[in-house]
C-alpha cells in the first residue's frame, strides 16, 4: 500500500496563519479542533548522528517522538523525563533499540526549545466525512524569540483527490517553500551559533595542489585546532566519552603534522609545539585509557564465565572510581593557564590575518611535497614490514604500527590532492593492516596494565581472592587472543604489500 | 495478523455495531486495523460516512489484487481503515461460484491486506451461504452476537450443526449475548444456561438507547458516549477478545 502523503510548508513571515484558515473555510467545509499547546525540545548528539541519518527526536509534552525527515513517526514514547543522556537511559522500548543503533556510545543533548501552539483543522465532505487533515502550528523559539508558523498536510487514505485540492490550495494561498521538520530545526538552530551537519569527527580539510606548503599546513593547522576548541567544553562537561577522544585526536593529527610535514613551518616554532601538544596529550590521556576499558566493560564479561563475573565487577567499579579521580585533574589542567595559554598562542600564530613563519619548504606546491612525504612513509612501512617474521620481537611489531599511523595521517592530510575513490581504497588497504597491529598493540598494553594491578591487589580478603581470580582470567584470554592477532599478521601484511595495492599506489602517487 | 469476522444466521443482532466498535477499539490499542463491509447493506460504511467508488462492484472485490487496496478508505480515527459495501454484494454468492475453489476464495482475497494490517474485521451478512462458508474459512476466530432467547438458541444449533458438515474448526467460534434485556426473564434464564460455557464470552452487551444513537451520530458508540455502559461493555469486551487473539 502506498503510504500517505503528509507535506510540510513554511508560511512566509507577512502571512498569518489566521488569514489561511479564513481562506479555507471560504472554500472547505472545515471543522477546526482542539488548540494544544506545549513545549517542544530536539535533541541530537554533538556529531549530528540522528540528523545525519535523516532522523529527527524531539520531546513534545510528555512524549518522544522519533521522525524521518519528512515527519513521519517512527517510534513514540510516552515518558515523563525530561531528558535521557544515552540510549541506553531510556525505557526498554522500540525507540531505546532505535536510538541505540544511531548514537552508539554518544550522548544527546538538547538544540533547543520550542513553544508550541497546534491546532488541527478537518475537511469534510458532504456526508461531513473527514478527507484531510490540516496541521496549522506556531512555534516560538524560547531562547531567540523567532517565530515559525507551519502547515502540515495529511492525507486521509482513498481521498487523494481532495488531498490534491488541499493542496494546490495551500500554494495558491502563496505558501511555496515546502519542507519537512529538518526545515523547522535548521530555522529553530538560526542564531544559536550551531547549525545541522556543523560537525564531524572525520578529518576533512581540501588542499589545492597549486597552494604553497605553508598555506596549506595553516589550514591544516586551523581546522584541527578549531576541533580542539569545539571538543573542549563537552570534555569539561563530561556528557561522553567522544568529545575527549576527538580532541586527543586533533591533538595527535596536530602532532604528525608537525613532525611529518618537515621545515614547512619555521623549526623554532614546530619544535616548540611539538613539546606543547605532546604536553595536552599527556594530561587527557589518563581518562581516555581508563574509558577504553570501561568501553569494553560487556566485551570483557562476556569472556568471563559467570563465577568470575564479580571479581569482575570489582575491577570496573574501581576503574570508575578512578576515571572520576582523572576527570576532575583533567578538568583542572584544562582550566589551567598553560593550556589556555598553548592554544591562545598557537591560536594568534595561525591567525589567517597575519602570516605564517615558513621553513625552508614553506614556498613549495603542496602537490610536490604531499607526493614527497607519502613516497617516504609508504617505503618505510614496506621496509619494515618485510623484515618482520615468525620470530621478530614484538617491539618490531609496535614501531611498525606507529610508521602505519604516519603513512595514515599523511594520507588523510592530503586525501584531497588525489582521486577521491583511489586514496579511499588506499586508505581501506592501510586501515585492515592498522586494525591488525592495533589489536596487537592494545592486547600487550592491556596484559601489562592487568598485570602492573594485579600486583597491587592486596591479599586477604573475599574480594581481593575475587578481583585476582578474575584478572588471571582476563589475562588468560587476552594472552591467548595476542598469540591469535599475531599468527594473523604475515597474512596481512602480504596482502598490503601485494601486487594490486602497489600497482594502486604507483597509479596514485607515481 | 488476526482475521476477526462477526457472523450471524440471523439479522439485527448487533453484528454490525459490534464490528464498528470492536474495530475502533483494536485500532486504538495502537494496531493497523481494517474493517471489512461485506454486507451488502453497507451499514458500517453508512456509520464512518463512507461510499464504495462508482466503479467498485462485487466483482472488484472478488479478482482481488491491487484494485481492493485502491478503495480502502481511512475513517476518521487513526489506524482504522475501512474497505466499503456495495449493493452489488447482493450477488456475491453467484459470482462466487463462478471460481475454483470457491470455498476459499474469501482467504485468498484477504492475503496480501494481512501484510498491511494487524487485525482484520469481517462484518459479515446474514444467511448460511457460499460467502458465510468463505468467511468461516478465512476467520481465525468467529464471533457470534446472540440475543437470548429460544429463536436464537434455534439458529445456533443450526451454525453449529453446518460447522460440523462441513468440517470447519469450532474451536472458531466466540458466542456472546447482545441486545440483553435485563428487565426480561428470558435473557436473563437464557443466560444463566450459558454461564461459564467455553467459549462464551464473560461479557454481553445490553440492549441500549445508546447503541441506536450510532445511526444518528454516525459515529462509534465510543466516541460518541465513552463512558455509556455501552462503551464499557465493548471495552471490556475487547479485552476478552484480545486475550483469546493472543491466546491463538
Amino acid at each position: 500500500m502506498q503510504p500517505l502523503r503528509q507535506p510540510s510548508w513554511i508560511l512566509p513571515e507577512h502571512c498569518m496563519l489566521s488569514d489561511l484558515h479564513a481562506a479555507l473555510d471560504d472554500t472547505f467545509n472545515l471543522k477546526t479542533g482542539r488548540t494544544k499547546k506545549y513545549n517542544r525540545s530536539w535533541y541530537d548528539t554533538f556529531d549530528w548522528r540522528l540528523f545525519r541519518n535523516k532522523r529527527l527526536l524531539t520531546r513534545e509534552g510528555s512524549q518522544w517522538f522519533l521522525y524521518d525527515f519528512q515527519g513521519n513517526t517512527l517510534q513514540n514514547l510516552a515518558s515523563r523525563r525530561k531528558s535521557y543522556r544515552f540510549s541506553w537511559d531510556f525505557p526498554d522500548s522500540p525507540l531505546r533499540d532505535a536510538l541505540k543503533e544511531f548514537l552508539d556510545i554518544r550522548a544527546l543533548s538538547e538544540l533547543g526549545v520550542e513553544e508550541v501552539q497546534s491546532s488541527e483543522v478537518r475537511i469534510l465532505n458532504r456526508d461531513k466525512k473527514i478527507v484531510a487533515f490540516l496541521e496549522l502550528q506556531t512555534s516560538i523559539n524560547r531562547s531567540s524569540g523567532h517565530r515559525l508558523q507551519t502547515i502540515r498536510l495529511l492525507e486521509v487514505r482513498g481521498y487523494s483527490k481532495w488531498f490534491k485540492q488541499v493542496a494546490d490550495f495551500v500554494q495558491r494561498f502563496g505558501v511555496a517553500q515546502q519542507a519537512g521538520p529538518a526545515e523547522a530545526l535548521r530555522v529553530l538552530l538560526q542564531g544559536s551559533g550551531r547549525e545541522p551537519l556543523d560537525y564531524s569527527s572525520g578529518y576533512n580539510v581540501a588542499l589545492d595542489p597549486q597552494m604553497t606548503s605553508i598555506e596549506a599546513v595553516g589550514h591544516i593547522y586551523r581546522s584541527l585546532l578549531e576541533s580542539m576548541h569545539r571538543n573542549e567544553q563537552g570534555v569539561i562537561e563530561d556528557l561522553d566519552t567522544e568529545f575527549l577522544h576527538d580532541l586527543r585526536v586533533a591533538v595527535r593529527r596536530t602532532r604528525s603534522a608537525l613532525a611529518l610535514i618537515k621545515d614547512v613551518l619555521a623549526p623554532e616554532l614546530s619544535d616548540r609545539f611539538k613539546k606543547e601538544f605532546r604536553y595536552i596529550g599527556q594530561i587527557t590521556g589518563p581518562v581516555r585509557d581508563l574509558d577504553v576499558y570501561l568501553l569494553s566493560e560487556d566485551d570483557y564479561k562476556a569472556r568471563l564465565p559467570e563465577r568470575l563475573q564479580e571479581g569482575l565487577g570489582y575491577f570496573f567499579e574501581d576503574l570508575a572510581a578512578r576515571r572520576k579521580r582523572e576527570q576532575r585533574t583533567l578538568v583542572r589542567s584544562l582550566h589551567s593557564q598553560r593550556y589556555k595559554q598553548i592554544l591562545a598562542d598557537w591560536e594568534q600564530i595561525l591567525d589567517p590575518q597575519g602570516e605564517l613563519d615558513a621553513g625552508k619548504n614553506g614556498a613549495v606546491p603542496i602537490g610536490i611535497l604531499a607526493g614527497k612525504i607519502i613516497h617516504k612513509r609508504f617505503r618505510r612501512v614496506l621496509r619494515d614490514g618485510r623484515k618482520i617474521h615468525q620470530g621478530t620481537p614484538d617491539s618490531e611489531l609496535h614501531r611498525l604500527r606507529i610508521e602505519g599511523k604516519k603513512l595514515r595521517y599523511s594520507l588523510e592530510f592530503f586525501a584531497s590532492l588525489y582521486d577521491q575513490e583511489q586514496m579511499k581504497q588506499m586508505i581501506r588497504q592501510l586501515k585492515i593492516l592498522q586494525n591488525n597491529l592495533g589489536d596487537f598493540n592494545d592486547l600487550s598494553v592491556q596484559q601489562e596494565m592487568l598485570a602492573g594491578y594485579l600486583s597491587q591487589i592486596r591479599p586477604g580478603t573475599k574480594k581481593s581472592r575475587e578481583l585476582a581470580a578474575a584478572i588471571g582470567g582476563l589475562m588468560t584470554d587476552l594472552a591467548d587472543r595476542h598469540r591469535e592477532v599475531r599468527t594473523h599478521f604475515e597474512e596481512t601484511f602480504a596482502h598490503f604489500a601485494g601486487k594490486k595495492n602497489l600497482a594502486l599506489y604507483h597509479t596514485l602517487f607515481g | 495478523m488476526a482475521v476477526i469476522a462477526v457472523y450471524n444466521i440471523k439479522g439485527g443482532v448487533g453484528k454490525t455495531a459490534t464490528s464498528v466498535n470492536l474495530a475502533y477499539l483494536s485500532a486504538c490499542s495502537g494496531k493497523k486495523t481494517l474493517l471489512c463491509d461485506m454486507d451488502p447493506q453497507g451499514s458500517a460504511s453508512y456509520y464512518f460516512r463512507i461510499k464504495s467508488a462508482k466503479k467498485f462492484t462485487a466483482d472488484t472485490l472478488l479478482n482481488g489484487g491491487k484494485a481492493i487496496l485502491k478503495n480502502i478508505r481511512g475513517t476518521d480515527y487513526p489506524e482504522l481503515d475501512l474497505l466499503p459495501a456495495d449493493f452489488t454484494y447482493r450477488n456475491l454468492d453467484l459470482a462466487l461460484d463462478d471460481f475454483k475453489k470457491s470455498t476459499r476464495r474469501i482467504n485468498k482475497i484477504l492475503k496480501p491486506l494481512t501484510r498491511e494490517y494487524d487485525h482484520i474485521f469481517l462484518d459479515c451478512p446474514p444467511n448460511i451461504t457460499l460467502l458465510s462458508e468463505n468467511i468461516f474459512m478465512a476467520a481465525d476466530i468467529l464471533l457470534i452476537p446472540f440475543i437470548p432467547t429460544t429463536l436464537s438458541l434455534l439458529s445456533f444449533q443450526k451454525l453449529l450443526d453446518f460447522f460440523k458438515r462441513t468440517g470447519i474448526d469450532r474451536k472458531k467460534l466466540y458466542v456472546f449475548f447482545s441486545m440483553v434485556e435485563k428487565r426480561k426473564k428470558m435473557h436473563l434464564d437464557m443466560m444463566a444456561r450459558f454461564a461459564g460455557r467455553k467459549r462464551v464470552l464473560r461479557q454481553s452487551i445490553p440492549y441500549l438507547a445508546d447503541v441506536e444513537k450510532m445511526g444518528i451520530f454516525r459515529k462509534p458508540v465510543l466516541e460518541i458516549t465513552p463512558n455509556s455502559p455501552a462503551s464499557r461493555s465493548y471495552r471490556i469486551m475487547w479485552r476478552e477478545v484480545e486475550d483469546i487473539l493472543a491466546g491463538k
